[in-house]
This record gives structure tokens, C-alpha cells and sequence, in this order.
């Protein structure tokens, strides 16, 4: 029978180990996202061996996205729905099961923390794109979107692009944007082929930017509870927006005061 | 014809001699601007703009905010026939070219989900939980910012609830404002909406671009205003006596009005 799966991307690029701080905090990860899979009968899949390991022509950012079908069929997995979800991400023990949600769509978060990083990127990449007129409302964040079967041929051809104009996107991502890797030429691509992306699922399944949100604290003013809002009222706590060292402590002090709920 | 009405308040307090009242001195100064910017866009798009500049109630006795629910009161007692209305604060401008927001609402009370400090906001909406709804709580991120909301004849109702909800807890809102300063009237109505089964219509974050400073777009080149249509600025940090908001509305203004 088909299953639905998680596809959990975990590279480790040492070459970043140090700006990272090391890649302590997949552990924690993990761990909620294999509890929480058992719990819904979805499949865990973590992609852990790249499929090229020169990470400056292939960041891990874009193997997760190139290979994924590749990968998935390799391992002869029948699958029904597909939630490809980054490794600084946490789940909450009694998340809904999302899959249930997705009307059978494209599903995607609008990324609407930082605006200016978004516009600038947006900007940066429209050369390559033919001075496409991108809709920056519909602009989504890469690192939680869940797809099926149907989007194989958009996978496929993000694949093509890659290949096509891996040296255009190497001098952005590292040169002349430096406004992330994978997720703003998903995005025009998403637009270009029109695909139909469902937007409405509740933020709270994607928690993006928790400390802009200032959801890292607690209600200090009732003071009858002091669960970090985040764990309190979020579903899928992401670890990002701080600087990176930091995501290790973040996520081992999250997974402290959280984890008797796993057991 | 009916036509479709902006509501604003421009309240002038510059005599106001309460204790840390956020209407003293020249904090309204700056909304000549928004003022200006609205009627503009009413001309372009065939409404009418109604402002208020007196307060019906003293605001000892009732809120500023509150009072803006007393606006088919006002409509009716002015003789003004209207098809949906959009109240605005004060303190947003609207872009020239803003589509025609009357046009997206199915008539449904419509707002834009507020983004912003969600401690604040989570807060806020605990404290309220617990004082006046019995713990309940709604989806938080359905929560909106009340700077911008459009209602129609429907929703008399539910304006007169609002009222209603404020009479029966005057005094307990005013000590829970007083105590944990999370709002005045946004949270309540919040509540008010799910509990009493408001059908709503949310738009996006382009038509009441809140705490602009947060996302970075508040930015010298006017970024904001090339991502969307209805700039609120609010959320400025040491924006001591509104001073902040008078340089960005004047300078919002001045680009998109008088280039």
C-alpha cells in the first residue's frame, strides 16, 4: 500500500561545519520526526548519502530538491504523498497529520519574515529568468513543501534548469546574490509552469523565523505556564533566521523540555 | 446610489491631560498624510471618505478604539447611504494605485491577518482568554489587525455586540488593558468574531502591511512600497512622540503624491 513520506534531508557539508556549528542538532530533529511518522504510519526518509559530494556545485540545499524522485524510486517505494522537510525543523508530538490537508496540491508556506531578503533575492535571480514577472505574494519558503506524484515533471525539469544553468546559479548563491540556494529558482519555476500552489495551511505547520516572531519567550505576564510560546501554539518549530552556531544549543534545549512527550 | 465609504479617526487630543495617553500632544499630527492619501484614493475608486474628528464618548469613558463601532450610528445619523464600509487608522497610507479592496471581500467582514510580534499578539490573547472568554481560544493565525477592516449593513449586529461586550466589562477592560497593555479593542473583537460565528474574508499582507520595521522593508529607498498597497506604521522602535511616523508618512507620502 502507498504510504506517505517524509523525505528528510541531512547532508552534512563539513566544508560549513564551523559557520554551522556542527551538525549536532539533525539528532533532535530526527528524533521528533521518527516519532511522530510511527505515530501517523508515514514513512521516514532521511537522505544522508549525497548523490554528488563537490558541495560547491551541488549545495545540499539542491541535491534534496534534484534527487528526490531519483531517490525515492531507487529504493522502490510506492509513495502516496511526499512532505520534504529540512532537517532544522522540530515536530510537535500531537501535530496534525498534514497530508490530510493538502487537497492533493502543491503545498507551501508563504516566506514572509525578512520581505527585503526575499525582494532582493527575487530581483537577483530575474535576469536569469528572463526578466519574468514574478508574483512575490506568492513568494514560498523551500524548506517544508509537501508534492505527489503529479509534480514529477516539475522536479524534473528544476533538474534540467540546474544542469542547464548550474554556473549562473553557483555565482549568485555564493557571488553576486548570496540570497539563498534552491528556494528563490523553485519559486520562479513554480510561477513559470503555472503550477497550482495550495497556500493556506496554517503558518503554525511551518514556523519559520521563531526569534523575529518573538515566539522564543513565554506568557512571564500570567505566569501560570512557562512553555516557550513556540511549542505552546507552533507545529513545526524551524531553526531559522538565527545564526546558524546557535541552532545546535536552540534545538537541544527545545528537545529538553519536550521530550518526555515523545516516549 | 449607495457607494462605498473609508472611515477614519483623526482625533485631535493635544489637550488631553491623562496619565500616558497615547493620543496626547502631536501624535496626530502626521495623519494629515494618511487623511490626504485615502481621500485621493476614494476619488480614483468612486467612494466617499468619512473622518471623524471628535470623539462621541469622552475617552475616559470610553476608548478611542472602541468607538468606531458606533459608526452606523454615525452613518445613519448623518443620512449617508452606503454599501460596504472600510475603517482605516490613521496612521496607514495607501499606495495611488491600490486595487479596489471593496471588490474582495464576497461580503464578508474582511481584514489582514496580523503580523508582527507574536508574543505580544499570544499574549494578548491568553490574558483575554482568561479574563473575559472562559479560556476559549481561536487559530492564532487567523488573528488580524484591526487598522483595517471592511464590514456592510450585515454586520450591524454584531457592532452593536461589540458595544454591548464593552458596557458589560468596562471596568474589567480597562483594568486588563491597564495591567498587561495588550491592546485595547483588537483582542476582544478577535474573540468577539469566532465566538459570535463572523463569516470573514482574510486578505493578504499587501493590504495592511503592519510592523514594517520587523520585516525590513521600513528601509530609505521605500522599499514597502514597491511589495504592497497599504502601509501601517506601526511597530516602530523608539519612535518617541510619533516622531518617527511623521518622518515616514511625510516622506511616503511626499514620494507617491507629490513626485
Amino acid at each position: 500500500m502507498k504510504k506517505n513520506v517524509i523525505w528528510w534531508p541531512a547532508l552534512q557539508n563539513q566544508e560549513h561545519s564551523e559557520k554551522y556549528g556542527g551538525f549536532d542538532y539533525f539528532q533532535y530533529s530526527r528524533k521528533t520526526w521518527e516519532y511522530w511518522c510511527d505515530k501517523n504510519d508515514v514513512l521516514f526518509l532521511p537522505f544522508e548519502n549525497p548523490i554528488h559530494t563537490d558541495f560547491t556545485k551541488y549545495r545540499p540545499q539542491w541535491q534534496k530538491c534534484l534527487y528526490v524522485f531519483d531517490e525515492i524510486d531507487r529504493l522502490g517505494i510506492e509513495f502516496d504523498q511526499i512532505a520534504l522537510i529540512d532537517s532544522t525543523a522540530m515536530i510537535r508530538w500531537d501535530c496534525p497529520n498534514f497530508f490530510n490537508m493538502t487537497d492533493r496540491k502543491f503545498v507551501g508556506w508563504k516566506d514572509v519574515d525578512n520581505l527585503s531578503w526575499v525582494y532582493d533575492s527575487i530581483v537577483g535571480y530575474n535576469d536569469i529568468f528572463d526578466n519574468f514577472e514574478f508574483d512575490y505574494t506568492k513568494y514560498i519558503n523551500s524548506g517544508f513543501m509537501i508534492f505527489n506524484e503529479d509534480h514529477r515533471e516539475f522536479f524534473a525539469k528544476l533538474k534540467d534548469l540546474f544542469y542547464e544553468k548550474q554556473d549562473d546559479f553557483i555565482r549568485l548563491q555564493d557571488k553576486d546574490v548570496r540570497k539563498g540556494n534552491d528556494q528563490t529558482p523553485i519559486n520562479y519555476l513554480l510561477q513559470i509552469m503555472d503550477i497550482d500552489v495550495k497556500l493556506d495551511i496554517p503558518f503554525s505547520f511551518n514556523l519559520t523565523h521563531m526569534h523575529r516572531k518573538d515566539m522564543l519567550g513565554y506568557n512571564w505576564q500570567l505566569n501560570e505556564d512557562n512553555t516557550p510560546l513556540f511549542i505552546k501554539h507552533g507545529y513545526v518549530w524551524r531553526f531559522t533566521g538565527i545564526p546558524k552556531n546557535q541552532r545546535t544549543d536552540l534545538m537541544k534545549q527545545t528537545w529538553g523540555i519536550v521530550k518526555d512527550n515523545y516516549k | 446610489m449607495k457607494k462605498n465609504i473609508v472611515f477614519m479617526m483623526n482625533i485631535k487630543m493635544g489637550n488631553s491631560t491623562l496619565k500616558g495617553d497615547r493620543w496626547l500632544g502631536n501624535r496626530s499630527d502626521p495623519y494629515i498624510y494618511s487623511v490626504k492619501s485615502w481621500q485621493k484614493w476614494c476619488d480614483n475608486n468612486n467612494a466617499d471618505l468619512f473622518v471623524i474628528d471628535e470623539l462621541i464618548l469622552p475617552n475616559q469613558e470610553m476608548a478611542i478604539p472602541w468607538q468606531k463601532f458606533y459608526i452606523f450610528d454615525m452613518l445613519e445619523a448623518n443620512d449617508i447611504d452606503y454599501d460596504q464600509i472600510m475603517y482605516v487608522d490613521a496612521d496607514t497610507i495607501v499606495h495611488p494605485n491600490c486595487p479596489n479592496v471593496f471588490e474582495m471581500t464576497d461580503g464578508k467582514y474582511t481584514f489582514v491577518h496580523n503580523e508582527g510580534s507574536y508574543d505580544w499578539i499570544l499574549r494578548s490573547m491568553e490574558n483575554y482568554s482568561k479574563y473575559f472568554f472562559d479560556g476559549y481560544m481561536f487559530n492564532w493565525c487567523h488573528y488580524y489587525n484591526a487598522g483595517l477592516e471592511i464590514y456592510n449593513d450585515t454586520h450591524r449586529d454584531f457592532a452593536k455586540k461589540v458595544i454591548e461586550f464593552y458596557n458589560n466589562n468596562k471596568e474589567n477592560l480597562m483594568e486588563v488593558e491597564r495591567t498587561f497593555h495588550g491592546g485595547t479593542v483588537q483582542t476582544p473583537v478577535n474573540f468577539l468574531i469566532h465566538l459570535e460565528d463572523i463569516q470573514y474574508t482574510l486578505l493578504p499582507y499587501q493590504y495592511n502591511m503592519a510592523d514594517m520595521n520587523r520585516k525590513e522593508i521600513l528601509r530609505d529607498d521605500l522599499l514597502f512600497t514597491k511589495l504592497g498597497w497599504v502601509y501601517h506604521f506601526s511597530g516602530i522602535p523608539n519612535n518617541t512622540n510619533n516622531s518617527l511616523t511623521y518622518h515616514w508618512m511625510k516622506k511616503t507620502y511626499e514620494y507617491l503624491y507629490e513626485n
